[in-house]
């Protein structure tokens, strides 16, 4: 009678109990799975971004080189012609300053053709991005040869810190 | 909730309880019959005639059910390995693979649990007054107990409890509850001191010996009609046994079982406890081991997760990276298509010959990666006045412009024209050119290259132009 009694309820306490927690589990593992497979998928992702660190390490200035005169001799400028500013603060992104952008303004009185080197150099160094060229859009200042135009040209400048993006 | 009935309504009440409960025994098993039927009363007239008048279904219920379970038709033999025969003054055991039975003083000798629980111990409890049968604890204990129960021995739990620890373990078959022979068959059992018989009547229970329970069992049939056929079970020898045709001699381990002699037949949970523990044993085990085979499994997927997390970057720092990473991208697929954009603009001014102020290209907002590129052409003052003018400057500027996609003149006091340039599409064909050659800007034969694509996107954009000029007409 006492075994028919506790094997009853051990086999109910088993169906019940060890069904519930089987089930519980089974979700348990549905849900580490999904997590391995979105781990995975970050993983590669990070993978991916290792890859775009070097590319972008090729692209992108070295921190130190963003300095106004060594950019104006770079780009082969300065006064009385076009003349390099930068425009508030560099932007970075989080709280690191792995990679950062400068926004900078080249204005001067110069050329179609000395504008047109210019970008071309704009568009061939690492880092530069224009995104505004503005050619005769402001008066010259006086006493400026008539050949010459004001020409104003906006972009950004992205630098990365070799120490950091890496 | 409880209800007063009258004396006489609560035991009619019982005894019909107590009859349907005896009609299902065959059916159920004897869950439902009682285990010892020790001091039942009397029945009442009303109580008798249901049992009755039930009596018939009873039987045909128990055949119905020994048809459908045939194991139900167990002899003794198969049922018990061993035997015993509780005479009046005598015991008789048959012990497994013996075909001749052994005396013994009495039954209590047999102390082995082992033989206690394969034996089936054959009595005759004789019935009381009242008609029903005495208890069969308190009658096969009856010697060791007269000195406690001298006088109500149903009523002392004492002698109850004796009586029942010295027969644990016994398996109690009272042949005097043995259901009715069939008409004209009168069946015997001839074993220990005692010749006993039972025909469709009534059972009976007649001494006899080993040497002449042959011209006993004769005399008993002699007591019946002439036609009547008589089975006798015994174990003695039958040889001195004359041949007769109305004598049939079956061997006592072939005697069916009759479930009604079974006095304490174990009940489901009784017979059936082992393999139910077993049972729950096994699914408690398999549930143990189902369970740790998915901890195990889940604590390999959650380990595979933590050494992945490991080597990647965290997840704020990679969201960071991703963003600014994939700006610069972005941006940068840009800048090219940007150069060409001011290079195919100033072309297309200076070879439609547009007198003009000033020019500007530039992105629709600084802080976002561009889709398109804005282009700003403001003419020179008081160049082209009123719309006959300025119209084929715009249709100019549109057919010496290879990347313009559209162009319009917004509201204002000077004549300016704003043209849209599309980058993305710009950006594949370029992609596409520029990988052919492997060139870059600065590069030798890139100028040239560029050259080619502003060419072929120029000529597109004037077939495109043909065609919208031809289906016009």
């Amino acid at each position: 009678m006492i075994r028919f009694a506790i094997g009853l309820t051990l086999l109910v306490c088993s169906i019940l109990i060890g069904g519930y927690m089987f089930w519980d589990n089974t979700g348990k593992i549905e849900r580490a799975r999904y997590e391995l497979e979105d781990t995975y998928s970050r993983q590669d992702d990070a993978g991916k971004l290792q890859q775009r660190i070097r590319t972008a390490r090729r692209t992108a200035m070295v921190a130190g080189d963003d300095q106004k005169f060594t950019i104006e001799r770079l780009l082969d400028i300065g006064a009385p012609g076009l003349e390099w500013r930068f425009v508030g603060t560099p932007r970075q992104y989080g709280s690191t300053r792995a990679l950062y952008r400068h926004t900078f303004r080249i204005v001067g009185p110069t050329t179609y053709a000395e504008s047109q080197e210019v970008m071309r150099k704009l568009v061939t160094l690492p880092g530069f991005v224009p995104y505004k060229y503005c050619f005769a859009c402001t008066v010259a200042p006086k006493d400026t040869p008539p050949e010459l135009q004001m020409v104003q040209i906006e972009g950004y400048l992205y630098v990365y810190d070799p120490n950091t993006l890496y | 909730m409880s209800f007063n009935l009258p004396p006489e309504l609560k035991s009619r009440v019982a005894h019909v309880l107590a009859d349907v409960r005896e009609l299902f025994v065959p059916v159920l098993g004897p869950v439902a019959a009682p285990r010892a039927p020790a001091g039942e009363g009397s029945p009442s007239q009303n109580g008798d005639a249901a049992k009755k008048a039930l009596a018939g279904l009873q039987d045909a219920l128990r055949k119905f059910w020994e048809t459908l379970n045939p194991t139900s038709a167990r002899t003794l033999g198969g049922t018990f390995k061993h035997l015993a025969i509780v005479g009046l003054n005598k015991t008789e055991m048959l012990l497994a693979g013996e075909q001749t039975p052994i005396s013994a003083a009495n039954w209590q000798e047999i102390t082995d649990d082992t033989m206690r629980k394969h034996l089936g111990m054959i009595f005759f409890a004789p019935r009381g007054l009242d008609g029903e049968p005495v208890n069969p604890y308190l009658f096969l204990t009856e010697n060791t107990l007269q000195d406690h129960t001298a006088l109500a021995p149903e009523d002392d739990e004492t002698g109850m409890s004796i009586a029942e620890a010295q027969l644990d373990g016994f398996a109690l078959l009272d042949f005097c509850r043995m259901s009715p022979a069939m008409p004209n068959t009168v069946n015997m059992l001839v074993g220990a001191d005692v010749l006993f018989h039972w025909d469709v009547k009534d059972s009976y229970v007649l001494p006899t010996t080993p040497t002449t329970w042959v011209r006993d069992v004769e005399q008993v049939l002699k007591t019946y009609p002439r036609t009547t056929r008589a089975h006798i079970y015994t174990q003695w020898d039958t040889d001195l046994m004359p041949p007769n045709d109305r004598m049939t001699l079956v061997n006592l381990r072939d005697m069916p079982l009759d479930a009604m002699t079974w006095v304490n037949q174990p009940t489901v949970q009784e017979a059936y406890g082992g393999q139910a523990l077993l049972i729950g044993l096994l699914a408690a085990g398999l549930a143990i081991g189902a369970l740790w085979w998915q901890a195990g499994v889940l604590g390999n997927v959650e380990e595979d997760v933590r050494t992945l997390e490991q080597s990647i970057p965290k997840e704020g720092r990679f969201a960071e990276m991703n963003r600014s990473i994939g700006e610069l991208e972005k941006m940068l697929a840009m800048r090219e298509i940007f150069f060409l954009t001011v290079k195919d603009t100033a072309r297309a001014i200076d070879q439609s010959d547009t007198q003009i102020a000033n020019f500007e290209v530039k992105t629709p907002d600084a802080n976002e990666v561009p889709t398109h590129l804005v282009v700003t052409v403001e003419t020179a003052k008081n160049a082209y006045n009123g719309w006959i003018e300025e119209e084929p400057v715009a249709k100019n500027l549109m057919l010496h412009s290879a990347l313009l996609a559209g162009i319009r003149k917004p509201p204002s006091t000077v004549f300016r024209l704003e043209g849209l340039v599309e980058i993305r599409p710009n950006v594949r064909e370029y992609k596409r050119l520029m990988e052919g050659k492997s060139l870059k800007p600065g590069q030798a034969g890139y100028v040239t290259a560029a050259k080619a694509f502003a060419a072929k996107q120029l000529d597109d954009a004037r077939v495109q132009d043909a065609k919208t000029e031809e289906s016009s007409e």
